[in-house]
């Protein structure tokens, strides 16, 4: 579903991600770790054109992504969350969900959205702060509502970015549970996180950074017995 | 010709240095705060004001007249800062770029009208600091303009000292560095705050009182001076005091050399002031940064 | 409904002056409402929409004078003129944030006055242009009616804009654009559309302005104005279309009305201004009509 090749960008003098090349098949959670810097939310970043990558390109569904920009890469149907929240402080619960229910439908029947983002709301165990400003919000409402936001741009691949930092741990197990049942109805992830149980229970393959270069890949279970990636680790 | 140009690059040079001051106060302001001040050209007046007032009713000797009136228009600069622009770093208010923009905005047309209303819409001229002129081969020049911008450079020095050299300069250049990690190291920002702002509105200030003796005194005086000033600030990078200085005398030759270039004399003269907004407008268009400045500095 | 009847009958009661006021304080309306869209709701505080009116006031006067069109049309020409130039600013500032498209837009509208003053030649520079009038009767009810017309057709407009997918979007920018293009947002389209739109109805405001008070000079393109225009927004309530034309009319006929204590009302209004950010920041005018209409339908469902 999504190919990166060769994927190197940098920073001034600053190389942030050099020479990574990857894989994602459709319906499967792959998750990347590496340690503070190595490059994962930059990784991110490329993917979904907030940055353009100098040098490789991305290739989801087999057309070439690198050079588009992020309200196009998110109309191709690849969604993603921030490592801190991202909502529309002055709007309301619903207006944040219709951006995106708007951007992708021009002509889209409101009745019909509204309707689906309540119903997305109400699967989120938010429906009842609907009418409520982003800014009233709490902290895990805010990881909530944006994954509900994403949701409405219909993705295929959802890239989430430390979705369990700062969570309540009831609410980690919800978001647990959504990501499971969103993976059953065939959705496929990128997943960053420091968690490493979440992580590991979660992804099916994982990818480590380190220094923005790929340093290993494989099973969770290759991984945990990977010597270089405990040396990346523990180097550190 | 020459000895024209020759005397339009000095005036130039004088009128820089006038402008360095005031910039250079935006400039303390901004590298500390993070916030462009719309009213600086009000703190500018008010400047030239008290140093009129406290030299004409009071008669305090000129250069006396100048300093009082800084640290009056300091104490100002401290009252608006607590008053107004504390609640952008308390969390107060939400869109704080905006905020503060709309804030200064709204208080230099507020200070505008009062300074229109108490002390009337004439204008007044300064007492002179020193009478006479000075020649030198055949270019002559009012000892006044040659006072003022020793007293320009003074200032300046001393500012720079100040910054430079001091604890109390150290801890201004912390905060405006990263105003967390300064925290951290026990400085306090809010403090610094409040020196920044008294400091730059005092350097304001200066600008105003030693223009007084050369220009004329009116309440909108400031609105000339400030859009120079904030010309000078995106020419040299935003918060870059190096870039401040260069800028100034960059802008106060542009100008004056300029007029006297330009084709149609008539022309020249009101096509002057938009030399300066020129390189406004291109500065941030091409390379936002300015001259010396390092990054495009916006709050979170 | 209440209030447009009124406006509709108020030209019977006012003399001759008591209309131009009103006038003006319409011709304002437009141009706060037009930036309460611009800055309020897509979140660009630019400092240029006085200037932008000049554009449209200067070219549509320009043209009448130049080639014996009918203001009828040079006015939307006008207004088209603006609107591009309102593109050209919204395309160069797309990068510009904050403190730096304040500073743009005021060199910008600076420039622009000093342009108008030098080519005197063209301009009429600060001796002032004399327009030819819109009517060739000397009628002020005509222009009461024509100004509230295109006030009225404006606020629907900009209405619709605001309760569309297309006011969605402004405000999701003004938010976070990063968040909103990730969301499949045309963050580039939308920000310079929002100028293109509202420097229209800047530029619809000042055509009509020139060919109403027929002298044109660059004044009304002076920070003060733009201050004017910032002061009855935000007294009024900056995300509110509603609160932003209110603002403007009250300013204006508080203006008038306080006229024998002169300067002291624009320090108050400064004041007022101040005061309101600091202390209250969606306005004064909005809250307050806000209470009430939540008050009135409290009551209605207890007398019910």
């Amino acid at each position: 579903m999504l190919k990166v090749t060769k994927l190197t960008k940098r920073f001034g003098g600053l190389t942030a991600l050099e020479n990574v090349s990857f894989k994602v098949a459709k319906n499967e959670i792959l998750g990347v770790i590496g340690p503070n810097g190595s490059g994962k939310t930059t990784l991110i970043n490329v993917i979904n054109g907030i940055h353009k990558p100098d040098n490789g390109d991305i290739f989801f569904r087999d057309k070439s992504i690198g050079r588009l920009s992020s309200y196009q890469i998110a109309k191709k149907g690849i969604g993603r969350t921030f490592q801190v929240t991202r909502i529309f402080r002055r709007m309301s619960v619903m207006e944040n969900m219709m951006v995106p229910a708007l951007s992708i439908s021009r002509s889209g029947n409101q009745e019909a959205l509204l309707h689906k983002s309540l119903g997305i709301l109400t699967l989120l165990k938010i429906v009842h702060l609907k009418d409520e400003y982003g800014r009233s919000l709490s902290g895990g409402q805010h990881k909530l509502l944006e994954l509900g936001r994403v949701l409405m741009l219909d993705p295929d691949l959802i890239l989430l970015d430390e979705p369990f930092a700062g969570v309540h741990p009831e609410l980690k197990a919800d978001l647990h549970d959504h990501i499971r049942k969103l993976h059953g109805q065939g959705k496929t992830f990128i997943l960053i996180s420091h968690d490493m149980h979440s992580i590991f229970s979660l992804s099916q393959r994982l990818m480590v950074l380190s220094s923005g270069k790929k340093i290993a890949h494989g099973t969770p279970e290759e991984i945990k017995q990977n010597e270089e990636v405990i040396e990346a680790y523990l180097g550190n | 010709m020459t000895e024209y140009l020759l005397l339009q690059a000095l005036n130039g040079l004088i009128i820089g240095l006038i402008y360095a001051l005031m910039a250079l106060g935006l400039t303390l302001i901004f590298s500390v705060l993070k916030i462009v001040n719309f009213a600086h050209g009000e703190l500018y007046m008010l400047g030239a004001y008290f140093s009129y007032y406290l030299a004409k009713l009071f008669g305090f000797p000129p250069v006396l007249a100048v300093l009082s009136s800084m640290i009056i228009v300091f104490f100002i600069g401290v009252v608006i800062e607590v008053l107004f622009l504390r609640p952008v770093y308390t969390g107060a208010v939400e869109r704080k770029d905006e905020y503060a923009i709309l804030i200064t905005f709204g208080l230099s047309i507020f200070l505008q009208n009062l300074a229109l209303f108490v002390f009337g819409p004439w204008t007044r001229r300064s007492p002179s600091f020193m009478s006479g002129t000075t020649s030198v081969y055949s270019l002559s020049i009012s000892n006044d303009r040659l006072f003022v911008s020793a007293l320009a450079v003074v200032f300046m020095i001393a500012t720079l000292v100040i910054i430079g050299r001091t604890f109390m300069g150290k801890g201004l250049r912390a905060v405006s560095q990263d105003r967390e990690a300064a925290a951290i190291a026990g400085i306090n920002p809010f403090k610094m705050n409040l020196l920044a702002f008294g400091a730059g509105s005092a350097l304001a200030a200066a600008g105003g009182a030693l223009i007084g003796p050369i220009f004329l005194i009116f309440p909108t005086m400031g609105a000339m001076p400030v859009i120079k000033s904030f010309v000078i600030i995106v020419l040299g990078g935003m918060g870059s005091i190096k870039g401040c200085i260069i800028a100034s005398l960059i802008l106060g030759e542009a100008e004056s050399l300029g007029s006297v270039l330009f084709p149609d004399l008539t022309r020249g003269l009101a096509y002057k002031n938009a030399i300066g907004l020129l390189f406004l407008v291109v500065v941030l268009l091409v390379k936002p940064t300015g001259l010396f400045g390092e990054k495009h500095v916006r709050m979170k | 409904m209440v209030l447009f009847l009124a406006a509709m009958a108020l030209p019977v009661a006012l003399d001759g002056y008591g209309l131009h006021i009103l006038i003006i304080a319409y011709y304002y309306a437009l141009l706060a409402s037009s930036w309460c869209l611009l800055a309020g709701y897509a979140g660009q505080f630019s400092f240029a929409h006085a200037a932008l009116a000049a554009v449209g006031a200067y070219t549509s006067a320009l043209l009448v004078l130049n080639t014996d069109i009918s203001p009828v049309f040079s006015i939307p020409i006008g207004s088209v003129a603006a609107a591009g130039v309102g593109f050209c600013i919204g395309f160069l500032c797309l990068r510009l944030q904050g403190p730096y498209l304040a500073l743009f837009t005021i060199a910008f509208s600076e420039i622009f006055r000093i342009v108008l003053n030098a080519e005197y030649r063209y301009t009429g520079g600060n001796f002032g242009l004399n327009v030819p009038p819109l009517f060739s009767q000397e009628s002020r009810i005509l222009y009461y009616y024509t100004i509230l017309g295109i006030l009225i057709l404006s606020l629907a407009i900009m209405h619709k804009i605001v309760k569309s997918r297309l006011g969605l979007f402004f405000r999701a920018v003004r938010e976070d654009e990063e968040a909103a293009a990730t969301l499949g947002v045309n963050v580039i389209k939308y920000k310079i559309l929002a100028f293109v739109i509202t420097s229209f109805f800047a530029g619809l405001a000042g055509g009509f302005y020139a060919h109403y008070v027929r002298i044109l000079t660059p004044n009304i393109i002076q920070l003060p104005q733009m201050g004017l225009i910032i002061a009855m927004v935000v007294i009024g309530g900056i995300e509110s279309l509603a609160g932003a034309v209110a603002g403007a009319l009250i300013l204006q006929l508080a203006a008038e009305y306080l006229r024998d204590y002169e300067e002291l009302r624009w320090v108050f209004f400064g004041l007022l201004l101040v005061i309101t950010l600091r202390f209250s920041q969606n306005g004064l005018i909005y809250p307050i009509y806000k209470r009430l209409t939540k008050k009135s339908e409290k009551d209605h469902a207890e007398s019910d």
